[in-house]
């Protein structure tokens, strides 16, 4: 089967604490974690948040995929995978706005959007 | 060949019984290298080069004469919208590549799927092409688009009318065709699958008549009517199914097809379809900048529908981010630009970082459970005694809590909230009432299935959040409400409040709680289409909505029946013991003295003798003062004011369930529904 049924956990294939400390998840929770802080950091330009959401959501592909390897789950890498095409769909959607914005504007900096002041 | 490949192994010390294994691979390397090298030389012996001109010295931008000596200034814009294409293009390919692996396994069933994507990819592509995305540069364009010949589309107007109104009162027809037609497992995916290919043909027929050089408005409202008549005949199938009451599981159990579902998907139907049918004034008024605004909500409700019969973590997911995703583009139709532009960007990025956390508690979840699907995750969290087992649950917790805050962002509640107000404001006045119900009621069914399939056993986790964002939020959005004078900003305040009563029912942890809850979520749907209905039809001496709650004054003197359906709308939301809103409130208020958390019983009572005074001035406004430029109102087919008086009867008269055969029908059914088992039904 293509996708195997999860309703086949395999014996090895139950949570334990040693794959909290594995060094590869910790690394992609670095990844996630500095996407994010610069994501909360970075307001000025939206081509910045963009770059910050692809970070972030990178961190999470990246523990998909090794939870995936370490763990024996073929449908993790799956998860991964599709992931990978939402988040292209949502820099796209970013990379659009951007336009739209640089368009109309004559810049894509948004630090300087204050009319609505909330 | 052999030795040569021998060779390379033992100068990288690759063990031997490796070579075997990769040699095809090493094959594949050389033969790229020396096809590259092969070429380039090729390429350098035969082509002319000179070094004496003097376009080829200076510095080079992609088919661009150098900016300002080619300095690093602002990018030109250009490369953008390249980058766009090329992302979703590749990206498309990459999920080809799967398949082609397990083309073998697949069979048939893949081998269409596949076709069906490359389809409507290609339908997408050709849509691309006629609409001009693809022209470069792209031309400004400063016609604003032809008027459409109204004439010739009333006529279809009238159908469509005449279908609404044949559709929502009659039930017998549904009650028959349920227990004959949608028995069987295949029927419960047909609505959607009918709304994709509806979809898919609107896009086809756009894009065909953009190449005849037809009437581009008359084009935009023959697709706002095609798939206002698929809507309506997925509503007639969703109320079916609702009513056949079977359980069918979907793509391996990633959806699950359940009586609740279906009523859900119904409410979220109706409350949308008339969010698009009343946009039809909007997309008149410029119809070419507008002529995805259609697709962008039809693709919204899609999402959603996915959304709520999701019975899979990450298809939930997939589905909230998709509907984010059209409604980015929907807030950018504001034609007031600079705020529609802000709200957008704010929107995007607040919307996107709350998509960031709750993908990282699922990825949590996932790592303690190892499964996604959110049975099979209630049925380990009940089998194992979950908290001792998973580490005390300090990991489910931050789970939850990420996953929450990411739905509480959604639902613009309490620690979250802070985005209703302004976005709310810079976006067009129908994207606002497509904000307030299909995309709440769809998360917050998410949110009730979400404690009460995978969390029901561990409620000791998620009350206490859920709890301090009811709390919260009805709190703020009184605070919020009392001095608002903008209408936009008023309602989100309102909306704010109403979500905090809804959690309300969520946080007592009892099966009354929940059914009061989707009472109540009814209410709301009822309450804010009465106001919206009422909201979009009226404008000023200008042509424009009313923006200001003062611009209300004296509408009794214009327009009697408006009057009328406000009072009732607001009595209601207020409140006030005839209407439904007091009935629901009664309900959640009953629930939560049952489970004992008193704490919330004083404020949601306190809070709601407040709202009372909010609400009644929006009254007084109405029927006590006076203004000299009366507002003018747009009732021009009757089917708008009959709908309209539906809506304030609903409100009206919950305490006679007779009387309106719909509502009645919803609430039975519903706490009837609502507590389907789905682990039970698992073999």
């Amino acid at each position: 089967l293509l996708f195997p049924n999860p309703l086949l956990v395999l014996e090895h294939n139950i949570f334990s604490f040693d794959d909290t400390v594995n060094p590869w998840l910790i690394f992609s929770f670095f990844l996630y974690f500095i996407g994010l802080t610069s994501t909360i950091a970075n307001k000025t330009n939206l081509l910045y948040t963009v770059m910050s959401f692809e970070l972030m959501y990178l961190g999470v592909i990246t523990s998909f995929v090794i939870l995936g390897s370490i763990a024996h789950i073929f449908n993790a890498y799956v998860y991964g995978l599709i992931l990978l095409i939402f988040t292209a769909c949502e820099s796209a959607i970013g990379l659009g706005i951007l336009v739209a914005v640089y368009r109309l504007d004559g810049s894509a900096d948004w630090s300087t959007l204050e009319d609505l002041g909330g | 060949m052999q030795l040569f490949l021998n060779l390379i192994l033992f100068f990288a010390n690759v063990p031997n019984q490796y070579a075997r294994t990769y040699s095809g691979i090493s094959i594949y390397l050389l033969f790229a290298t020396v096809l590259c090298i092969l070429l380039t030389s090729i390429a350098y012996i035969l082509s002319l080069s000179s070094v004496q001109d003097l376009e080829k010295k200076s510095e080079y931008e992609c088919g661009f004469e150098p900016f300002d000596n080619a300095t690093r200034l602002p990018f030109d814009v250009h490369f953008y919208l390249v980058g766009i294409l090329f992302l979703i293009f590749d990206v498309e390919i990459a999920l080809l590549f799967p398949w082609t692996v397990g083309i073998r396994l697949c069979g048939w069933f893949g081998f269409y799927l596949v076709v069906s994507f490359v389809f409507v990819l290609g339908v997408g592509f050709l849509y691309e092409w006629k609409r001009g995305a693809l022209i470069w540069p792209a031309k400004q364009e400063t016609v604003p688009g032809t008027k459409p010949n109204l004439k010739k589309s009333e006529n279809n107007n009238r159908v469509v009318s005449a279908a609404m109104l044949l559709f929502l009162p009659h039930d017998n027809i549904v009650v028959t065709a349920s227990y004959s037609l949608f028995s069987s497992p295949k029927m419960a995916f047909i609505p959607e699958l009918l709304f994709v290919l509806t979809i898919t043909a609107v896009l086809a027929y756009i894009a065909y008549g953009l190449n005849k050089k037809g009437n581009i408005g008359n084009i935009a409202l023959d697709a706002l009517n095609l798939l206002s008549c698929c809507l309506l005949v997925m509503l007639f199938i969703y109320l079916c199914l609702a009513y056949n009451g079977k359980i069918h599981f979907l793509f391996r159990g990633c959806l699950v097809s359940t009586p609740y579902s279906n009523l859900v998907k119904s409410l979220i139907l109706v409350s949308g379809l008339f969010m698009l049918y009343y946009s039809r004034r909007f997309i008149i008024s410029n119809p070419n900048y507008l002529l995805e605004y259609p697709l962008m909500i039809s693709l919204a409700l899609l999402f959603m529908f996915i959304l709520v019969s999701a019975n899979h973590l990450l298809v939930a997911f997939f589905a909230i981010v998709g509907f984010s995703l059209n409604i980015y583009v929907l807030i950018l139709y504001n034609t007031q630009k600079t705020p529609g532009r802000e709200a957008t960007v704010k929107y995007y990025y607040l919307s996107a970082i709350s998509s960031g956390l709750m993908i990282y508690g699922i990825f949590i979840i996932f790592f303690i459970f190892r499964t996604l699907q959110m049975d099979e995750i209630e049925q380990l969290l009940e089998e194992t005694g979950a908290l001792n087992k998973f580490a005390n649950g300090w990991l489910l917790q931050y789970a939850v809590i990420l996953l929450l805050g990411g739905l509480f962002f959604k639902l613009g509640s309490f620690p979250s909230h802070l985005w209703a107000a302004d976005i709310y404001e810079g976006s067009p006045d129908t994207v606002v009432g497509f904000f307030m119900l299909p995309t709440k009621i769809a998360t917050l069914s998410f949110l009730i299935q979400l404690v009460t399939t995978p969390f029901s056993s561990v409620s000791l986790v998620w009350q206490p959040i859920v709890a301090f964002a009811a709390g919260g939020s009805i709190l703020w959005g009184c605070y919020g409400a009392l001095s608002e004078i903008n209408t936009k900003r008023f309602l989100a305040y309102t909306s704010i409040n109403q979500m905090g009563f809804l959690f309300l029912g969520i946080s007592a942890v009892s099966a009354q709680g929940y059914v009061a809850t989707f009472q109540y979520l009814y209410i709301y749907a009822v309450i804010n289409l009465g106001f919206l209905l009422v909201f979009l039809n009226l404008c000023n001496q200008r042509g424009t909505s009313l923006r200001y709650l003062t611009d209300f004054r004296g509408l009794y003197k214009s327009k009697i029946v408006p009057s009328e359906i406000l009072t009732f709308v607001f009595f209601s939301a207020a409140g006030i013991p005839p209407f439904a809103g007091f009935f629901g409130k009664y309900d959640l208020i009953e629930a939560l003295m049952l489970s004992q958390t008193y704490g919330l019983v004083i404020i949601a009572l306190a809070t709601s003798l407040v709202s009372t005074y909010y609400y009644l001035r929006v009254v007084k406004i109405i029927w006590f003062e006076r203004q000299h430029k009366m507002p003018q109102i747009h009732f021009s087919i009757p089917l708008q004011a009959t709908t309209i008086q539906i809506v304030a009867i609903e409100s009206m008269l919950w305490c006679l369930p007779s009387a309106s055969s719909y509502s009645f029908r919803f609430s039975q059914l519903a706490s009837r529904v609502i507590f389907y088992p789905l682990s039970t039904n698992l073999i």
